[in-house]
């Protein structure tokens, strides 16, 4: 699509320019998702449409753990609304709620975006450490990560992990 | 179809399907192939595109294996001129088209289109010309070569001809960019039917479609309403729709969870490069366009290295198995499934693989050891 990723990619040539520290490149859509399932560890920060975005960040998420973990965050020019990164395709379905195994790391890691964005980095990095911790330890874990937690489950052993 | 149906249709050719009573209209693609006059002796007629760089390599070791196998073919050999053909406004002639549009099939290597202006690409050419609609990829796990995923067995099947790529945009004013998506029912109809009928002829047992409906509701609407209708026809097959995201994340999560997948031309070019991903890179990809008429053209669709060109180092395996999806779509199963077998064993067997799946051997080796697995 000359015209219009055209245009896209020119613009980001543009910026690209006013950072000359920060290695830029260009990569088609496909030939990204196939790199991405080859080697994701070559990309670092990805800029793109919004169709391609969608695609891609449900890639990513796919190969970093799935819906329940991935942080995200839609930012504009006066506001900033944090949600979970990748769409969850149980939205919607009550039944789920009841069963009590949503994941809430997504959640709290987009919350402790939320507060980096607001300048608590402090908090932010607290929050962050004792999420990773109680994952890493793996005895907390719900259903999508393999486990049998439930939500508050987890949501109590990261309370415990806070220091 | 019965043994006795499938020789029928050998020997009675183009009539059959009147005769027997059999197949409805959407199985035409099968029917043509059915060579009025083939028995087994009288070989059928192939275009064959060796293409640039290391496609006349592995064009060569695609004749060797298949003459190994005793299959019943007879190339008819066309190269990309270095001139532009002024009745076909590319650097493919008359004469090369004309071939694939009488043999009905085709096995095509890499081409690099030419830099310059004024001309058609290779490809767009070759998809205008013989109306090529739909894009069919086989993406398997190999046995023997190792990537994060082992259990992927899926067919993406993609709309070739309309979509996000039917090549209209305008500027609106300076930095204001549109670009037109075509969705129409008669291609959507056309790969539907394909898809199910792949999926019936070849053993599958569910087909997704995949979209973004929820958002572009009258494109993708009507995409998902054609492959609604044919799923009607084939209640045997389990079919669902998913959108284009969540098939984005199950498939690097769970890639089993897949059958075929039939796609419109966007969504398609990517799920399908995603797939090969999965198994191991374009390199060991197969594919093959169908165009109406019963039209098959085969083609590896990774890049014609010409970094490694008349060096002996080429892997063939892509067009191999191209080769073998072209003999499936003539009907020649027996001998695609020993060709098909005899490249699995021997990737499996490790002994003699090409430098891209971390081997030493040199192509005409490889070819060897897959004619002695044969």
């Amino acid at each position: 699509m000359k015209l219009a990723d055209g245009l896209f990619l020119e613009s980001c040539r543009e910026v690209a320019k006013k950072y000359p520290s920060i290695t830029y490149n260009e990569i088609i859509v496909d030939n990204c998702c196939m790199q991405l399932v080859a080697k994701p560890e070559q990309f670092d920060v990805m800029v793109t449409p919004n169709l391609y975005g969608n695609l891609v960040a449900n890639t990513a998420a796919g190969i970093a753990g799935g819906t329940g973990v991935m942080p995200g965050g839609n930012v504009g020019a006066d506001h900033a609304v944090f949600e979970q990164g990748a769409s969850a395709g149980n939205v919607g379905k009550d039944k789920i709620v009841l069963e009590n195994k949503a994941n809430p790391v997504a959640l709290l890691l987009s919350s402790a975006m939320m507060l980096r964005h607001l300048q608590f980095p402090s908090f932010a990095d607290r929050l962050e450490t004792a999420v990773k911790k109680v994952i890493a330890e793996g005895k907390c874990r719900t259903k999508d990560l393999g486990g049998t937690s439930t939500t508050q489950q987890v949501v109590d052993a990261v309370i415990a992990k806070l220091d | 179809m019965t043994m006795a149906a499938f020789l029928a249709r050998r020997l009675l050719g183009n009539r059959s399907s009147q005769i027997l009573g059999t197949s409805s209209s959407s199985s035409d693609a099968f029917i043509s192939v059915a060579r009025a006059f083939s028995s087994s002796t009288t070989p059928i007629k192939a275009t064959l595109f060796p293409g640039d760089g290391i496609g006349p390599e592995i064009a060569e070791s695609v004749k060797q294996v298949f003459t190994a196998a005793d299959v019943a073919i007879e190339w008819d050999e066309h190269y990309v001129s270095t001139e532009v053909d002024p009745r076909t406004n590319s650097f493919l002639t008359w004469e090369s088209l004309q071939s694939v549009l009488d043999n009905k099939v085709g096995l095509k290597g890499p081409m690099a289109t030419p830099i310059g202006k004024g001309h058609r690409s290779l490809n767009l050419t070759l998809r205008k010309e013989l109306n090529l609609y739909a894009n069919v990829r086989p993406c398997y796990s190999l046995p023997g070569y190792k990537t994060r995923y082992d259990d992927v067995d899926l067919i993406t099947i993609r709309e070739n001809t309309e979509g996000e790529y039917s090549g209209l945009e305008h500027q609106v004013v300076k930095g204001v960019v549109e670009s037109i998506k075509i969705i129409t029912r008669k291609a959507s109809m056309r790969v539907a039917e394909y898809a199910f009928l792949y999926a019936k002829t070849h053993g599958r047992k569910k087909v997704s479609a995949i979209h973004k409906a929820n958002i572009m509701q009258k494109t993708d609407g009507l995409f998902l309403q054609c492959c609604d209708e044919v799923a009607k026809k084939y209640p045997e097959i389990y079919y669902e729709k998913v959108v284009i995201d969540n098939c984005c994340m199950m498939l690097v999560k769970n890639p089993a969870l897949f059958d075929v997948l039939v796609m419109p031309n966007l969504y398609g070019d990517i799920i399908s490069d995603l797939c090969a991903g999965l198994v191991g890179g374009l390199g060991l990809t197969p594919s093959c366009n169908i165009g109406e008429d019963g039209i098959a053209l085969a083609e590896a669709v990774h890049g014609s290295a010409p970094d490694i060109a008349g060096k002996n180092l080429a892997n063939p395996t892509a067009l191999l198995l191209s080769g073998v999806m072209m003999l499936r779509h003539l009907k020649l199963n027996k001998q695609a499934e020993q060709i098909h077998s005899a490249i699995i064993n021997t990737i499996a067997e490790g002994k003699y693989r090409t430098a891209d799946l971390g081997g030493s051997s040199t192509t005409t080796d490889f070819t060897k050891a897959i004619c002695d697995h044969l």
